[in-house]
């Protein structure tokens, strides 16, 4: 890797996102659901009541709970946030190397492994700080609307959230290295998300699965114990899509 | 010492199935400025690519600025600059921002690199939509464009794979002058389909065809040691000419002859025997002759005679 050239680089991607206002719907995206899963955690219940109400049906709902507003947190971000943030990443190699805009970069002395570092480092950071702001919001309306939850259990909650998102991001990252065009990039993440969910109950590998990080996220939120299994499971899948995905650039011929 | 060099290059696609280079040896003297000449599907973009490092040969070996040609080397693209045949940038970049992160990776500071982009787009012609995003230029900008980023760093060799493509005439001009201007001062390979821009600039010449070297020479003696001279003849009357070659062929095998109009052109080994020959057929047969001339071969002449007819 081309230490020199990584934040000439860098500065390129993050410009990019800036100018293409994808960062802008990254951040949107994730305050938008953190402003939302708390209110919706609390209102959710009047809003059954008044609808059972109206046909003539009496539905008793627990009284919401902070719990309740972090689960909808966690639900929400590991499904529509997630689903935006693979639409935004499927296209983030494959659509240079389409485009031809790849070989200028490429030709240049710039490493195949800086060229892919720089893009995903920069993807990192957005998604990173999406999180960092979603979850300042989601905080604040869980305190304004029920118990302030413990700052310290909600950040590692986050923390945990963030490495479950990441290591989606990363396997598409992979999937638009080294797919022939963005669709497929988009297709091939889905399936690897479906498959990883239904593994979900295969025995001890179910442990090591990255989707075991969100009920992990809410017991930690909850106070309860950090299982170390599906941290190594997700650092192992963002590995191999890293080194895939070199793998796979430094393959490609234009 | 060659700037470029390459000895059995062989780049084949589809597993093997089809090869676009079939053993390229090729030597580029160093500061010249080398018209890569070829029909389309010659290997042109092929044999650049390789020497670029974009591609991995395979087979045979080859040399750019003394470095060895492989994929990964940073050193040998440090020293090199590079026009694609279809040149594309970011749309959301503005021809400035292109040159400045062009400068950059090769390791210009910011202020350096800002000076040199500048320079660069007065010299293509772009100050004035420097600050405009490439998005809205045309063909001919993105093309100068194209141009001023792969000299950012004033390369020792630069490949410029079909660099007047999408010009109109005046800014081919400009770019030929360009390249002219950079004889001596960087070894330039430029390919192309189009001859007059090879009579015009470069000093030396190859021809390409079937991924193989054909011929390579100076441009001004490539006519002599690949096509000899030609004899032209006008005649009166276009019935002239046509009884002039009828005439020509049944005695004359080894030399060709092609006519247009009233106007024949007759090639053949020793071109001085041909001209007696022409000259008693004439008179023999009361023939109207208007003019004979003999000219060097051209270099369509010589493009035609090399890969004409089975390209």
């Amino acid at each position: 890797m081309s230490r020199r050239n990584f934040p000439v680089l860098v500065a390129k991607e993050f410009r990019e996102q800036v100018r293409s206002h994808r960062l802008l719907v990254i951040l949107l995206a994730f305050v938008f659901f953190g402003l939302a899963s708390p209110m919706l955690a609390k209102f959710t219940p009047d809003i059954v009541k008044s609808v059972s109400a109206g046909q003539g049906i009496e539905i008793s709902v627990p009284e919401p709970t902070a719990a309740d507003a972090v689960a909808q947190y966690v639900k929400n971000l590991s499904q529509i946030v997630l689903f935006v943030l693979v639409f935004l990443t499927m296209g983030a190699v494959v659509s240079e190397k389409e485009r031809g805009t790849a070989v200028f970069v490429l030709v240049k002395p710039v490493s195949r492994s800086s060229f892919l570092a720089a893009k995903l480092c920069t993807l990192w950071a957005s998604v990173s700080a999406g999180l960092v702001l979603s979850a300042l919001c989601a905080y604040a309306y869980t305190t304004l609307l029920f118990a302030p939850p413990g700052a310290g259990r909600f950040a590692l909650a986050g923390a945990l959230l963030l490495a479950h998102i990441l290591t989606f991001v990363t396997t598409t990252f992979f999937f638009s290295t080294a797919a022939r065009s963005q669709a497929v990039a988009g297709v091939l993440s889905f399936l690897v998300w479906i498959l990883l969910a239904s593994l979900s109950n295969v025995g001890y590998v179910s442990e090591f699965l990255p989707g075991r990080l969100l009920s992990l996220s809410l017991e930690a939120a909850l106070g309860g114990r950090i299982a170390w299994e599906p941290l190594v499971g997700s650092a192992a899948l963002i590995v191999l899509s890293w080194v895939g995905a070199v793998g796979f650039l430094r393959r490609w011929e234009p | 010492m060659e700037a470029i060099r390459s000895r059995g290059l062989v780049k084949r696609y589809e597993r093997g199935r089809v090869a676009a280079l079939s053993g390229l040896d090729l030597d580029v003297p160093q500061g010249s400025v080398f018209g890569f000449l070829g029909p389309n599907g010659a290997g042109k973009t092929t044999a650049i690519k390789v020497f670029t490092g974009l591609t991995r040969p395979s087979s045979g070996e080859a040399w750019v600025a003394g470095e060895p040609v492989t994929g990964a080397s940073l050193a040998l693209r440090a020293q090199i600059g590079y026009l694609s045949q279809d040149q594309r940038f970011g749309s959301w970049m503005t021809g400035r921002e292109i040159l400045v992160f062009a400068g950059r990776l090769f390791g210009a500071g910011r202020e350096a690199a800002r000076r040199r982009a500048d320079e660069l787009l007065e010299m293509s012609g772009l100050a004035t939509a420097g600050r405009r995003r490439v998005g809205g230029y045309s063909g001919g900008m993105v093309q100068r464009l194209g141009i001023a980023q792969a000299v950012v760093s004033s390369p020792r060799v630069l490949f410029l794979d079909e660099p007047c493509a999408s010009l109109d005439p005046l800014g081919r001009r400009d770019v030929l002058d360009f390249i002219a201007r950079l004889r001596g001062q960087a070894t330039v390979l430029m390919s192309t389909h189009i001859l007059a821009d090879v009579e015009r600039v470069c000093d030396t010449v190859g021809i390409i065809h079937r991924g193989v070297m054909v011929a390579t020479a100076k441009t001004a003696e490539l006519g002599q040691t690949v096509a000899p001279p030609v004899l032209a003849l006008d005649f009166e009357t276009a019935d002239g000419a046509a009884a002039f070659s009828s005439a020509w062929d049944a005695g004359h095998a080894l030399a060709s002859v092609s006519i247009n109009g009233a106007h024949v052109e007759l090639r053949a080994p020793h071109l001085g025997a041909a001209r007696a020959a022409a000259l008693a057929l004439v008179a023999a047969h009361g023939l109207p002759l208007t003019r004979l001339e003999t000219r060097s071969a051209s270099l369509e002449d010589i493009f035609v005679q090399l890969v004409g007819g089975s390209s």
